[in-house]
């Protein structure tokens, strides 16, 4: 009797050990540092059908149409943000709130709208000026669309002008055969006689393959949709 | 069968005692967080052995600023509370003109997505992982931590970094967190020059919009480290910035933007603050724009208040950034002047990138620990 005590008593001091170790295994594992994703977070990357929703419920926002108008209002980003609580411990993790930051070209004014996915509402409505908002592809297409009507870009691209094709996404490594494409870099003068120091223009780059062309060197004024093409530099380093 | 009372009272001691040893062990839980799967890192130190310090942060890819980070938290020990830092950061603007004068870039203002990046550019052998297909995720040995006679320490780091295809440059957003609390932002500016100006100087300046939010967000305030010297005497003081405001970087006063929170000590009762350290390369530009003018800034928390271009109007008129929610604003600069190895020109094309030039600043804490806890 003593030995069937001794043994139950050892098997059972045995597992008093491992059941609790067990249980701290298990929790361990169980907890986010296993980057184990169970549910969508504030800031999780958005769906396409999120993205498209959240659009929507922009563009119908009464508040928004105010702002903006309905026709020719462009999208400029859609992204998850995440709002300050009074302290951390009360921020809603969870929450699916998005920026939506839309545009109106022709009048140069834009929105910033705060969209809750979990409500369908838009909940905060700013208005942006023009040079508030970035530039995005569309404006790019803008810009070489002007630039293609100017003699002297045209001229100076020669028969490979029309080839050109803005840049649309990230660029690939290397393509298999060498792209022309066209991309742009937000520019403003400090000159404030130059309609650039408050205008939206946009300074174009061409691109062949990996290298990019030295001429022309375009700035299109998208307020005023003018083209003005800067004459090449020609000693290599007298200009710095 | 019968237990002997004994030996049934050994075994209930000896079960409680392992279960409150195990729930010691168990830490702290870790903090709810707003993101999930590749974008969640919760990274130990040291990598191997029990934990010593602990990151937990979100990062966020976002064309225009491409990499930035959300939710910074910090534990100095598995008994300690996560401590909150970040609520983000991120690159808000990089301007960069030109030697003459025109043209005058503003390189985050077009919705600039991040390039893929691959196994070259993130190799498993520099402890490398790819997010997504456009960020980098490092950990690994960061060298020497400490080092006295034979004695020494190797330290280890998270380093995130995405690269902005911003036209003919692309940006390396670098952000790193280290085993002993520091975290590090850079910007590495490389690629092609400026078509039709390969030659022509210019200046990249990242701007960075860093909310600090050391311990929670309300309470916090920010002091200018200076130091100064009268004959053979040093002398550090701390004069609280009491309103929002652009401040010169002084390197020979070691200046640094020190942010505390009200009730925040550490285990000796010594103010906890966390520095801003700028990290300059070569210098510090300034430029005929106002916003380039001061080196630091200090606002008031603001959620419209994002584009570094507009620093003037959001400090006009001040308001007290004491015992608040505050951001620190950090102006580096690159100063690129070109050389032959940034390539030729080639059939009226150039040929060729500019190699990567950095710069940055460090987020140091100063009596978080009661002592470095990597020293035996």
């Amino acid at each position: 009797m003593r030995i069937i005590n001794r043994i139950a008593f050892s098997i059972l001091a045995l597992l008093s050990f491992i059941f609790p170790a067990a249980i701290a295994s298990w929790a361990q594992n169980t907890q986010p540092g296993s980057r184990v994703a169970t549910d969508r977070r504030a800031l999780d990357p958005l769906t396409p059908a999120e993205q498209a929703l959240a659009e929507r419920i922009a563009r119908s926002d009464g508040r928004v149409k105010e702002v903006l108008g309905e026709a020719g209002v462009r999208l400029v980003s859609v992204i998850p943000v995440l709002l300050k609580a009074d302290v951390p411990e009360k921020t809603n993790v969870a929450q699916r709130q998005v920026e939506v930051v839309l545009f109106q070209p022709q009048r140069e004014v834009g929105a910033r709208v705060i969209v809750n996915l979990r409500q369908n509402v838009a909940v905060a409505v700013n208005r942006l000026t023009g040079d508030q908002v970035p530039y995005t592809n569309d404006d790019l297409a803008d810009a070489f669309q002007l630039a293609l009507r100017d003699p002297e870009v045209v001229r100076v691209l020669g028969p490979a002008a029309q080839t050109f094709r803005p840049r649309t996404g990230p660029p690939t490594t290397t393509a298999a055969t060498p792209e022309n494409v066209v991309e742009g870099l937000p520019v403003r003068s400090s000159d404030p006689n130059d309609p650039c120091s408050k205008h939206r223009c946009l300074w174009l780059m061409f691109r062949r393959g990996n290298d990019y062309l030295s001429q022309p060197s375009v700035t299109v004024d998208l307020t005023d949709k003018r083209v003005s093409v800067e004459k090449p530099v020609t000693d290599r380093k007298a200009d710095h | 069968m019968k237990l002997s009372r004994s030996a049934t009272l050994a075994v209930l001691v000896g079960f409680c005692l392992c279960l409150f040893a195990q729930v010691a062990v168990a830490q702290v839980p870790p903090p709810s967080m707003p993101c999930s799967g590749a974008n969640l890192v919760d990274q130990k130190f040291p990598t191997v052995g029990p934990e010593v310090t602990h990151w937990r942060l979100c990062w966020q890819a976002v064309n225009g600023n491409g990499l930035k980070i959300h939710w910074a938290y910090f534990r100095t020990s598995p008994a300690k509370p996560w401590l909150f830092l970040l609520w983000d950061a991120e690159v808000s603007e990089i301007f960069v003109p030109y030697h003459t004068g025109s043209p005058r870039f503003y390189d985050v203002g077009y919705m600039f997505p991040l390039t893929p990046v691959g196994a070259a550019d993130c190799p498993a052998s520099q402890g490398g992982t790819v997010l997504a297909g456009n960020v980098c995720l490092q950990v690994h040995d960061r060298g020497l931590s400490w080092k006295s006679d034979s004695q020494v320490y190797r330290g280890e780091e998270i380093v995130l970094w995405g690269a902005l295809a911003a036209a003919n440059y692309n940006y390396i957003i670098e952000w790193t967190f280290r085993d002993d609390g520091i975290v590090m932002g850079r910007v590495g500016a490389t690629s092609h020059n400026f078509p039709g100006r390969e030659f022509e100087t210019h200046v990249h300046n990242p701007i960075w919009r860093l909310d600090v939010d050391l311990n929670g967000w309300p309470n916090d305030s920010v002091a200018l480290g200076t130091h100064t010297e009268v004959g053979l005497t040093g002398n550090d003081t701390q004069p609280p910035i009491p309103l929002s405001t652009g401040l010169l970087w002084d390197p020979r006063a070691f200046n640094t933007l020190d942010v505390s929170d009200k009730f925040l000590v550490n285990g000796k009762g010594d103010k906890t603050y966390y520095q801003l350290i700028p990290l300059p390369t070569q210098g510090l530009a300034q430029h005929q724009e106002a916003f380039t003018k001061p080196d630091f800034w200090v606002t008031h928390y603001n959620p419209a208040q994002m584009s570094a271009k507009d620093l003037i109007s959001y400090t006009n008129p001040p308001v007290s950034v004491s015992d608040t929610d505050i951001v620190i604003w950090y102006r580096g600069s690159v100063h690129h002047h070109p050389r032959d190895e940034d390539g030729e020109k080639v059939g009226g094309a150039w040929h060729g990138v500019a190699l990567v030039m950095w710069t940055g600043f460090m987020l140091k804490p100063h009596d978080l620990f009661d002592r470095t806890p990597f020293y035996p």
